[in-house]
C-alpha cells in the first residue's frame, strides 16, 4: 500500500470511524474484515496497517478500546467511536462529501463548458 | 485539539517509557486465529489456513515498528538514544574528546565575547527612549578650515525656535574639585542646558531634574555616598557653591564622544543670561557641543534640509556675522553615528576574526571526526548492513558533533565568565558603552547559535560520509585491514588545506599587529621611567574671582613650595619635581629610592 500513503491513510481512518459508527464496538479482525467486505482488495493485504491506525485513532480520542471476548471466546481488544470521534466522523464526511461533489463536477466539465 | 492530544498521550508514553508491545502483540495473535479460523471454515488445510492469515496480515516487524514510532516519540526516542551513545564514545575516548571540546571552546568563546562587545556597542548603542531622534549639531566653517567650531548663543536660540527639534541642549564637558562631600575629589562633571535629562527621557531617582523653564544654576550629583538626604544639600566644585536636587538612576550615562564625556557623574546647569562679560553675540562662537533630538517622525534628512534654509536665511540677514567665505553650515549627525562610527570598522573586523577562528576549530574537528570516522566506517558498514536506516546513521553522527560543540560552547561561556574581569580590562577605554558590557541572554543565546551552527559543520563531514557508504566495498576493504577510501581521503586533504589557508590568513594580520605593538614598545621614551612615580593634582578656578586663592602666580608659588618641601620629606622619596607638563598634563613626580 505504499502508492499513495496519504489518500488511503486518510480514507482508512474514515472508513474505519464509519464502520464503528455503524456495527457498534469490533475487535480489529472484525473492522479488518467489514472493511475488505465493502471495500475489496484494498485491504486483501497488510491488514495488519490497521493497528497503528487504530492506535492512532486512540492518542487522538476519537475511539476507546477496552478487553472483551471475542467470537472463540479468547481476550480480544474491542474499539468503539467516542463522542469526539462521532464528531470527527460527522465533519470529516462533510469534507469528504464535497470534495468528492466537486471532483465529480471537474469529471463532468466538457470543453465547450469552459469557453 | 486532536493533534495535541495525539502528542500529549504520545509524550506520556515516552515520558513514562512505555515500550512493550504486549498488548499489540495479543491482538496479532488473535487477529491470525480468528483468520485462520475463517480460512479453515473456507475448506483450507489446516498449514495452509495459518500461511495464508500470516501473509494476509503483512509484514509483522514493519508493523511493529510503526505501532512503536505511533505510540511514542520516536524523534525525541533516537535523539536520547543517540545522546547516550555518543557520551558513551566521548568517554571512550576522552583525549580526543577533551582536544575537541577545548577547541570549540576556544572558537566560540572568543566569539561569544566579541559579540558581547559589539551587541552593547553596535546593536545597542544608545539606551535612551527612541535613539534614533537623537542627531548631534555642528557648526562648521569650511572657509576658514575648521569643523565643528562651537556655537554661540544667538544660534542656540536659533535652533530652539526652528521648530526642527523637540529639544536643544548644550553640553560642556570639565572636572572640578569637589569639596563639601565627606573627601575632597576630582569629580568629571558636565555643564548642559536644562532640557538635557527631558531629550534623553531620563528620570532621577531622587529629588528632580532641572526644570526646563529654569534658568537658575543648580548641582546635580549621581552618587553622593548612596545618602538619601542627599537633596538640598550644599556642595563646592572648584569652590563655586552648588545646591543638589536631585540623583540619577545608576545606569544613566552621557551619550558622550569619550570615556571621559560618557563617565560624567555630575551635572550642572548652564545658564547664558547672566554673564557680563560674554555679552550674546552671533559670531562669539563658545566651545559647547550641541545635541537635540528630532521631531517625532522627522528624518535626519529632511530635518538637514530644514536646517540648511534656516543657514541660508540667517546668512542672508546678518551677512556682517557670517561673512560669506567662512561658509558657515550646520551639519546633524545621528547620535549613534557620531558614537560608534569609529570602531564599527575594528569591530567588525575584530568579529570576522574570531569567526574564522571558530571556522579554524571547527575545520580541526571535523578533521579528527573524519579520522576517527574512518576507523569507525567498518562498525558503520556492519550496522547498514544490519538493517540501521542511512538516515539514522546520519542523524547519530550529527548529534555526536552538536554534543561535542555544545559542550565546547558550554565550557566556553563558563571560561569566558572567569576570565571576564582579565578581559575587560584589554578592550581600550575609548570603547563607547564599556560600562554597560554583560554575559546577558541575548549573548547567550548567540554563544547557543553558534555552538549549533558549528557542529552542524563539523558534524556534516563525518555524516556525509556514512551516508555515502558503499556497504559490500567497505566491509571487504576494511575487512584486509586497509585505512580509509580514496573519497575520504580528499576529504581530510581539502580541510587539511583549507585549515592551513584559514591559519595563514590570521597569522599573517596577528604577525603585522605584534609587529606593530613591538614597534610602540620599542620605541624610547627620552627618560627612564623606572621607580618614577607620577602624580596629577589640580588647583580650583571658581567662576568667582573672589573665592579663588590661588589668583595669582605668587599664590599659586607659596603652594608649590610647601607641597615639593613635604613631598621630599615623605620616607622613600628620592627627589621630587614639579611641572606643568612634565609627561602629562599637570602632574609632579617623584623618583623612589
Amino acid at each position: 500500500m505504499g502508492e499513495k500513503p496519504d489518500v488511503l491513510q486518510g480514507t482508512l481512518a474514515l472508513m474505519v470511524l464509519k464502520t464503528l459508527d455503524v456495527l457498534g464496538p469490533l475487535h480489529g479482525y472484525g473492522i479488518a474484515r467489514r472493511i475488505e467486505q465493502i471495500s475489496g482488495d484494498l485491504l486483501a493485504v497488510n491488514q495488519g496497517t490497521l493497528y497503528p491506525l487504530l492506535l492512532r485513532l486512540e492518542q487522538e480520542g476519537a475511539i476507546a478500546s477496552e478487553w472483551g471476548a471475542s467470537e472463540n471466546n479468547r481476550r480480544a481488544r474491542f474499539y468503539r467511536l467516542t463522542r469526539a470521534g462521532h464528531k470527527l466522523l460527522e465533519s470529516e464526511t462533510r469534507d469528504w462529501e464535497q470534495t468528492a461533489a466537486i471532483i465529480a463536477r471537474f469529471f463532468k466539465v466538457k470543453a465547450e463548458d469552459l469557453t | 485539539m486532536r493533534f495535541l492530544r495525539r502528542f500529549l498521550a504520545r509524550l506520556k508514553n515516552f515520558a513514562i517509557g512505555r515500550r512493550d508491545d504486549k498488548r499489540l502483540r495479543e491482538e496479532m495473535e488473535e487477529h491470525l486465529a480468528l483468520q485462520t479460523a475463517e480460512n479453515l471454515r473456507g475448506g483450507m488445510a489446516p498449514a495452509e489456513a495459518r500461511r495464508q492469515a500470516v501473509l494476509k496480515f503483512g509484514a509483522t516487524q514493519a508493523i511493529r515498528e510503526d505501532y512503536h514510532s505511533e505510540r511514542g516519540l520516536p524523534f525525541f526516542e533516537n535523539l536520547l538514544q543517540d545522546v547516550r551513545f555518543a557520551l558513551r564514545m566521548f568517554a571512550k575516548s576522552p583525549g580526543f574528546s577533551a582536544i575537541a571540546i577545548l577547541t570549540m571552546a576556544l572558537g566560540i568563546g572568543a566569539t561569544t565575547a566579541i559579540f558581547s562587545l559589539v551587541n552593547v556597542t553596535l546593536l545597542h548603542p544608545l539606551p535612551y527612549p527612541h535613539p534614533e531622534e537623537l542627531v548631534r549639531i555642528e557648526d562648521d566653517l569650511p572657509g576658514a578650515g575648521t569643523t565643528d567650531a562651537g556655537i554661540s548663543i544667538p544660534e542656540f536660540k536659533d535652533l530652539q525656535r526652528s521648530g526642527i527639534f523637540q529639544y536643544v541642549v548644550l553640553q560642556i564637558f570639565g572636572s572640578a574639585n569637589l569639596t563639601g562631600a565627606s573627601q575632597p575629589s576630582r569629580m568629571q562633571y558636565e555643564g548642559v542646558s536644562p532640557a538635557y535629562f527631558a531629550m534623553l527621557g531620563v528620570k532621577p531617582q531622587l529629588g528632580q531634574t532641572f526644570d526646563p523653564q529654569d534658568q537658575t544654576p543648580g548641582l546635580w550629583k549621581r552618587a553622593f555616598g548612596s545618602d538619601p538626604h542627599i537633596v538640598g544639600k550644599n556642595l563646592r566644585g572648584d569652590n563655586d557653591l552648588y545646591r543638589v536636587i536631585g540623583v540619577m538612576p545608576p545606569g544613566f550615562r552621557d551619550p558622550g564622544r569619550t570615556v571621559g564625556e560618557r563617565n560624567t557623574e555630575q551635572w550642572a546647569a548652564l545658564g547664558f543670561e547672566e554673564d557680563p562679560a560674554h555679552p550674546p553675540s552671533r559670531s562669539l562662537r563658545l566651545p559647547l557641543e550641541t545635541v537635540g533630538r528630532l521631531k517625532p517622525g522627522l528624518t535626519v534628512e529632511a530635518a538637514q534640509s530644514q536646517m540648511d534654509a534656516l543657514v541660508a536665511s540667517m546668512r542672508k540677514q546678518f551677512p556682517g556675522d557670517y561673512p560669506a567665505d567662512s561658509e558657515w553650515t550646520v551639519r546633524l549627525v545621528p547620535l549613534k553615528e557620531n558614537l560608534v562610527g569609529n570602531v564599527r570598522q575594528s569591530l567588525i573586523l575584530l568579529l570576522s576574526a574570531v569567526a574564522l577562528v571558530l571556522l579554524i576549530g571547527c575545520v580541526n574537528v571535523a578533521n579528527l571526526l573524519l579520522a576517527r570516522a574512518s576507523a569507525r566506517s567498518r562498525e558503520m558498514a556492519v550496522r547498514q548492513a544490519l538493517g540501521a536506516a542511512r538516515k539514522r546513521l546520519v542523524w547519530q553522527l550529527l548529534t555526536e558533533g552538536l554534543l561535542l560543540s555544545l559542550l565546547g560552547g558550554v565550557a566556553g561561556v563558563v571560561i569566558l565568565f572567569c576570565m571576564k574581569g582579565f578581559l575587560l580590562r584589554l578592550i581600550p577605554e575609548s570603547m563607547p558603552r564599556l560600562n554597560d558590557l554583560s554575559i546577558n541572554w541575548t549573548v547567550m543565546l548567540f554563544a547557543l547559535a553558534a555552538s549549533i551552527a558549528a557542529g552542524v559543520i563539523f558534524g556534516l563531514a563525518p555524516a556525509r560520509q556514512a551516508g555515502g557508504l558503499n556497504l559490500a566495498n567497505t566491509l571487504r576493504a576494511e575487512g584486509r585491514g586497509s585505512k580509509g577510501s580514496t573519497q575520504q581521503t580528499r576529504t581530510r586533504r581539502v580541510l587539511v588545506v583549507t585549515e592551513f589557508a584559514l591559519s595563514l590568513v590570521l597569522m599573517v594580520a596577528a604577525g603585522l599587529l605584534l609587529r606593530s605593538f613591538w614597534e610602540l614598545y620599542k620605541a624610547p621614551l627620552g627618560f627612564n621611567p623606572q621607580r618614577v612615580m607620577s602624580v596629577q593634582l589640580w588647583l580650583p578656578s571658581p567662576n568667582d574671582d573672589k573665592t579663588d586663592i590661588y589668583a595669582t602666580a605668587a599664590q599659586e608659588a607659596v603652594f608649590a613650595r610647601e607641597l615639593l618641601r613635604r613631598s621630599r620629606l615623605l620616607p622613600g622619596v628620592q627627589e621630587a619635581a614639579l611641572g606643568s607638563e612634565p609627561f602629562r598634563c599637570g602632574t609632579t613626580a617623584t623618583r623612589a629610592r
